[in-house]
């Protein structure tokens, strides 16, 4: 059997499987864009997307909501796990979860996991708490490895990038906003391929590149932040200096006075958040400080 | 017309500086060009240039990279003390928060339903939307970068 045909076969096994799987399994509620209300017992699991879900029975699956809020009625119940993503849960309702409470890429969750109070859940945004923090110093020290290594390894990319970040601030925020429209809008599509395979390989990669390109753009900004702000104005002023110059510094300047401004609660979250869109932008704009174009565009011979 | 002497000279002036013996055009042209040099050469004063954004940079200040990540530590270990919390399982729950987990598994297999309940409207809006964003970050992409002529703030 030449290698083409058993590649085929490999192939069509997979999808089979795949459909069989995807056929086998006992389809969810799932309700898009409508508000969602459960009102007589439900034996698999709900699925709601921009809408809210209003629970008055028992759903013996898990729950997964994104972008809408969930309620509970009196006789509400979930057996399953709850995941809600940019959803608003009442901390009172959290008993009624037999499974867990997962909130995906939130750091609230951190605190759920080491304090088990779940009063936290609905405050946590809003109020300063110690506990929240800690835990953004902790990952204060994760960047800061992360921007130790960026600047190890490659000191003229960050310059080059951060350079762009201080000559075209607003354009770099641009772009970071369409990419991050474009990163969600692409996982959608790539999702399409979901039950044929090639799907979760396709979110894989797109999830890596958005999350280097995430690391490298905060490392960027951290280095612009530093340098417009403890950056040395002239060359006397440079030659004075024993500590305070060089990538590392401003990385590491930057990155305290970011991270500091991250403490502080909403505002700290939104100036975090837009840093990460310049950043992203940043990134893919200079192809991670390489400054090469991204297309070629060809000029017509004069001959 | 210009004469092959002078294409040559041009080519390559000092395998061919004979020729500015014979041709009166080429040696005009090359005293203007020496003149403009010098002149060039002594107007710039070195120390007087913007500071480029290399120029230091390659210098690593590890005190000031320790000392902030000493700081950092001891107020997150001081925090978590104070709320109760043991400073290494605080740390380990704060970086596992920001990883993709086992949620993260549940919302993707959750996308084929809501994609497969989702009407032929929103198909057509989810393929439009991807076509228009993506040309839309193409066009920004296609601007050319500043580059080291630019002053930065």
């Amino acid at each position: 059997m030449s290698g083409r045909v058993r590649l085929t076969a490999i192939a069509i096994v997979l999808v089979a499987l795949s459909i069989a799987a995807v056929a086998g399994s006992r389809p969810p509620v799932v309700s898009v864009g409508e508000p969602l209300r459960i009102t007589s017992p439900v034996g698999t699991s709900v699925e709601s997307i921009g809408a809210d879900v209003q629970i008055d029975s028992l759903v013996r699956g898990d729950v997964v909501v994104i972008g809408g809020s969930v309620r509970f009625g009196p006789q509400g119940r979930i057996e399953g796990d709850l995941v809600a993503l940019g959803s608003a849960i009442d901390a009172r309702d959290i008993p009624k979860v037999s499974g867990r409470v997962i909130r995906p890429f939130w750091i609230g969750s951190a605190a759920q996991k080491v304090t088990h109070d779940y009063d936290l859940l609905d405050t946590l945004d809003r109020r300063f708490s110690l506990l929240i923090a800690a835990f953004k110093l902790s990952m204060l020290l994760v960047w800061l490895a992360l921007a130790l290594l960026f600047v190890l390894a490659a000191p003229r990319a960050l310059r080059n990038s951060s350079l762009e970040v201080r000559a075209g601030l607003l354009h770099s925020l641009v772009i970071g906003l369409v990419a991050f429209t474009s990163v969600i809008l692409t996982a959608i599509v790539f999702s399409y391929l979901i039950p044929f395979m090639i799907g979760v390989p396709l979110l894989i990669a797109l999830a890596v590149v958005a999350v280097v390109a995430k690391i490298y753009g905060m490392v960027v900004v951290f280095h612009a932040v530093g340098t417009l702000l403890f950056g040395a104005r002239s060359r006397e002023e440079l030659d004075r200096r024993r500590v305070l110059k060089g990538d590392l510094a401003m990385v590491v300047l930057g990155l305290l006075v970011l991270g500091l401004i991250r403490m502080i609660p909403v505002i700290g979250g939104f100036v975090w958040m837009l840093a990460s869109l310049v950043g992203v932008g940043v990134a893919l704009q200079t192809r991670f400080g390489r400054r090469e174009p991204w297309f070629l565009s060809f000029e017509a011979s004069e001959n | 017309m210009t004469p092959t002497g002078c294409d040559d000279y041009l080519a390559d002036p000092e395998a061919h500086s004979g020729h500015l013996e014979t041709c009166e055009a080429c040696r005009k042209a090359a005293a203007g060009l020496e003149a403009a040099a010098i002149e060039s050469r002594r107007d710039v004063v070195p120390s007087s240039l913007p500071l480029a954004p290399w120029e230091g940079a390659r210098q690593r200040s590890w005190a000031t990279a320790i000392a902030i990540a000493l700081g950092v530590s001891l107020l997150g270990v001081a925090a978590f003390m104070a709320v109760g919390v043991s400073p290494l399982a605080g740390f380990l729950a704060a970086l596992t928060s920001g990883m993709p987990g086992e949620g993260s598994g549940k919302l993707i297999g959750a996308i084929p339903s809501f994609l497969a309940g989702a009407s032929r409207g929103t198909h057509v809006l989810i393929f439009a939307a991807f076509v228009a964003v993506n040309v839309v970050l193409v066009a920004l992409l296609r601007r050319r970068t500043r580059g080291y002529d630019v002053r930065p703030r």
